[in-house]
């Protein structure tokens, strides 16, 4: 609470200056489409937190830009998809100039089909799916690390383990749990690994004993497994591969990075996943950190607040440089920010579709710890195509 | 492997068997189809949760969870279907689906919406050894829970007064209560039961995913559901004989289907539903219903 | 014992009873007659709770029931035998009598009654515990009538139970309610039957359209002209 209060004292103060220099703070309404209930929420609710966080700093600061205060519209989603375009239409009704919308590439499009035609830049609050700024090559941006990024990253990492061959446990359910897997074989095998089964489920899946068991009776033991699922479903399978005395190390990628999957205690031994930054003593993401858990009375349970936060960042960045509430003038902004330095690292929008190049963490579990163990820039030769 | 194979089927089955015989219990009493079914099974793995946070024993946070299941269903019913008492089905279906959603709501607003993580004990996770074959402790133990709730249950409905007063409600509900015997304990005693079996398929569901969320008792609900019509909507044998036929034909298709087709399991499973409801609309053992007054 | 006053029962729109009185001593049996929809189901389901009373009173030994639950009444001492019969089918005739004895305090007074009532119709321990739905329709009309035996009331409702049944079937029913009678059972009997009801009962209402048409001791009723015309063929 003290910090609170410490930032609305500098916030009244830079109203107080703000007020002799620039004449009038205008106002820009951003649009948070996000779910606050639903499957989504895990992922939408700490990044929303992280960006309201970084809109009230900024606010405090004069504004986006330094000019432009921003005001917050956050209507729910529920984690529906044409809850998600509803509630798109209703705010870009209401004249928001940016959008932010749902962890879910899918809910992104269908909000995105609303929005980009206005020029409006749609920011998804962690979607990975690099299918997303495919189906909408304009105005859509990820801040994330892409599932394409993050799927060679872990291919990269498991091959100077000396990792061999690999099973997918794929869903056809989502882009994330779908796509992630295969990325990771495209690399995996160009690079001289084997795939040397998968597997299917369905998400929500009460039972994943019938997989369990195929994977015990592979004729050709994997040296690890590489998936996409997340909870709910990846505690179950876990618990239910361990339990079958399978011991084969599961990889997976920025969806394990969670506090449900850390308290599993050691049973996620060895479990590797990917993150968008590592919180290195003393560096900036530490900070951030510490600046959070004052701001929301508790510690970021993952990186998805932290990236919530670089939003607004970014946003506040790409008003500077567009020096304009124009919707279309803030989204070329994005699209030419370079070497941007956020709080996790760099990140850049020049050159790319929308999903943004950038550093990533590789993440080991170990005695109920989330150990790192490699920040790796897979190089964009190495990418699979979306 | 195949014998594992058949072992999760059954168990798996069993589950499904807990569910389905819950929803029937009720439904064959008020006409009430339970969509809020799986939120006790949420109620339950929370208060499982809180019971072991606060330090309380394994085996008595079960007892007590198992408690919270049966009293969650008795809460439910007073404040929310007893109004709705003598509503048509489509009323009550759309109540519970009412209740369901507020329930989730208020889960995710009021714990959290991240899945909570609950480790059961490592004897329940093991796997036993004999001869060639590894089974694994706990679909065991989930078809032996099974079981014996199913001959509970038996022995209540044919041994007791309230048991055989409620398979007659099930047929006459107001000549049963001609025979001056309580309609609201009859009502209270269904959704205890059918809170105690979710409560006890919530422990075996959460043995296996290892955590609990605010949605995690949607798929089941829907799996009872599913069971529940199979059998015969409102026919106890008919909900068991679902249950076990639907987690078994699950879990044989997912350990045959070559992975291509694997997708499609739901949709093949879905459309043998449907081909049984053509052949007997019924269901495979339809209740019996003489008249609603 | 019972005493019924300006009882009125409405469906929706429809007013099926209307301002209805009588009375009946203990020890007596009445005959509510009348023709199809004359409101005679409709006074019993009232009487037994199955049914609120949109007005009037019930009086049970003074107590006004009206509008109780019927579970609560049939506490009381009152039980009715369902037109149609209902019982359960897929029970025993044991546990079909076990729930018509479930007011029981004990199990001693349980088992008395089971046997008395074993005793009152043979064919029921003969069929001791096959399914209710198996009995001919007959014997589903002694058990129905056993069954509400089982709790010992004070008063015996009974709806129409000649309805559907063989000629010598009805003569087997109408002596069995013959020696209720003589037994001091209060009986209210309805009967589409008019002639069986009259032979029958003391006393005698006809209900026409959901009133009160004609009152009076049962052979009076038998010989007046209304009556004869109206129910008995001329």
């Amino acid at each position: 609470m003290t910090g609170r209060k410490t930032l609305l004292g500098i916030g009244t103060v830079v109203a107080m200056i703000g007020f002799n220099t620039a004449a009038q703070a205008e106002e820009i309404l951003i649009g948070v489409a996000t779910a606050q209930t639903g499957g989504l929420a895990p992922f939408d609710q700490p990044s929303l937190k992280g960006f309201e966080m970084a809109i009230e700093e900024l606010n405090a600061k004069g504004g986006l830009g330094g000019k432009y205060t921003a005001k917050l519209l956050i209507k729910d989603t529920r984690t529906d998809m044409a809850q998600t375009a509803t509630v798109a239409q209703e705010l870009v009704d209401a004249g928001v100039k940016i959008m932010i919308t749902p962890c879910d590439a899918d809910s992104t499009i269908a909000a995105s089909q609303i929005t980009a035609p206005l020029s409006i830049p749609t920011l998804t609050f962690c979607g990975t799916a690099p299918i997303l700024t495919v189906a909408v090559p304009e105005h859509a941006y990820g801040t994330y690390p892409a599932d394409n990024l993050a799927a060679t990253a872990v291919a990269d990492f498991a091959l100077s383990e000396g990792k061999k061959t690999a099973y997918l446990l794929i869903s056809p359910d989502a882009a994330y749990t779908a796509n992630l897997p295969e990325y990771f074989a495209k690399v995996f095998e160009a690079k001289g690994g084997k795939i040397v089964g998968r597997g299917s489920f369905t998400m929500g899946q009460p039972d994943f004993s019938a997989e369990v068991t195929n994977i015990r009776g592979l004729a050709e033991k994997p040296d690890m497994i590489m998936t996409g699922a997340y909870e709910p479903d990846f505690p179950a399978f876990l618990q239910q591969l361990r339990a079958a005395g399978v011991d084969t190390p599961v990889y997976g990628a920025d969806a394990l990075g969670t506090p449900t999957i850390r308290d599993l205690g050691k049973l996620v031994d060895g479990v590797v996943y990917t993150a968008s930054g590592y919180a290195e003593p003393g560096s900036k993401l530490a900070s951030f950190d510490e600046a959070f858990t004052k701001y929301a009375g508790h510690a970021p349970e993952s990186t998805y607040e932290v990236n919530g936060y670089e939003i607004g960042l970014i946003l506040d960045e790409a008003v500077r440089v567009a020096d304009s509430d124009d919707s279309a003038a803030i989204s070329a902004a994005i699209k030419g920010l370079d070497h941007f330095e956020g709080i996790t690292g760099e990140i850049t929008y020049a050159g790319t579709t929308g999903m943004p190049a950038r550093a990533l963490a590789l993440m080991r579990y170990e005695n109920g710890e989330a150990k790192h163990i490699a920040t790796l820039t897979p190089d964009a030769a190495d990418v699979p195509a979306p | 492997m195949i014998a594992q194979q058949i072992i999760n089927a059954i168990s798996l089955g069993g589950v499904y068997a807990l569910l389905a015989l819950g929803l029937a219990i009720v439904f064959s009493i008020i006409g009430l189809i339970n969509f809020a079914h799986g939120e006790l099974m949420t109620a339950t793995g929370y208060a499982l949760l809180g019971s072991l946070l606060m330090g309380v024993p394994f085996p008595l946070a079960v007892i007590v969870a198992i408690c919270c299941g049966g009293l969650a269903a008795m809460a439910m019913e007073r404040v929310a279907f007893r109004p709705m008492r003598g509503a048509s089905v489509t009323s009550l279906l759309l109540t519970s689906f009412a209740v369901s959603s507020l329930l989730k709501v208020l889960f995710q607003n009021g714990v959290s919406a991240r899945p909570q993580t609950i480790l059961m004990p490592d004897w329940m996770t093991s796997a036993v050894t004999i001869g060639d074959i590894t089974l694994r402790v706990g679909p065991a133990i989930s078809i032996a829970i099974s079981l014996l709730a199913l001959l509970g249950l038996e022995l209540f409905l044919r041994r007791t007064v309230m048991g055989t007063a409620m398979r007659a409600a099930s047929e006459d509900f107001a000549v049963v209560r001609l025979m001056g015997i309580p309609a609201n304990r009859v009502i209270a005693t269904a959704f205890f039961i059918s809170g105690i079996f979710a409560a006890l398929a919530a422990l075996l569901w959460i043995a296996n995913r290892a955590s609990v969320d605010p949605l995690m008792g949607f798929t089941p609900v829907l799996k009872a559901f599913i069971a529940a019509v199979i059998g015969g909507l409102g026919s106890l044998p008919g909900a068991v004989v679902g249950g076990f036929l639907l987690g078994v034909t699950e879990v044989l298709l997912q350990a045959v289907l070559p992975p291509e087709l694997a997708p499609y399991r739901d949709a093949i499973v879905l459309s043998a539903v449907i081909l049984v409801l053509l052949i007997r609309p019924q269901g495979l053992i339809p209740a019996r219903r003489v008249q609603r007054s | 014992m019972l005493s019924v006053s300006s009882l009125s029962v409405v469906y929706g729109e429809v007013e099926a009873v209307s301002r209805v009185d009588f009375a009946l001593e203990k020890g007596q049996v009445l005959a509510l007659v009348g023709a199809n929809g004359a409101g005679k189901s409709s006074t019993l389901g009232a009487i037994a709770g199955l049914v609120r009373p949109a007005g009037g009173a019930i009086r049970l030994d003074g107590r006004d029931i009206a509008g109780l639950p019927a579970e609560q009444i049939a506490r009381m001492g009152v039980a009715l035998v369902p037109e149609g019969r209902r019982i359960f089918q897929s029970l025993t005739v044991a546990e079909n009598l076990r729930l018509g004895g479930a007011v029981h305090q004990s199990a001693a007074d349980l088992k008395e009654r089971m046997a008395e009532m074993l005793d009152l119709f043979p064919i029921l321990r003969r069929y001791f515990q096959n399914k209710g739905g198996n009995l001919s329709g007959g014997e589903q009309q002694m058990l129905a009538i056993a069954r509400a035996l089982m709790s010992r009331p004070r008063l015996l409702l009974l709806d129409e139970p000649s309805l559907g049944l063989a000629p010598q079937v009805i003569d087997a029913v109408f002596d069995l309610i013959e020696q209720l009678k003589h037994s001091g059972l209060t009986i209210l009997l309805v009967e589409q039957n008019v002639s069986l009801a009259l032979d029958v009962a003391e006393h005698a209402v006809v209900l026409a359209n959901g009133a009160v048409a004609l009152t009076g001791p049962a052979a009076e009723l038998a010989n007046s002209d209304l009556v004869r015309q109206a129910y008995l063929g001329g």
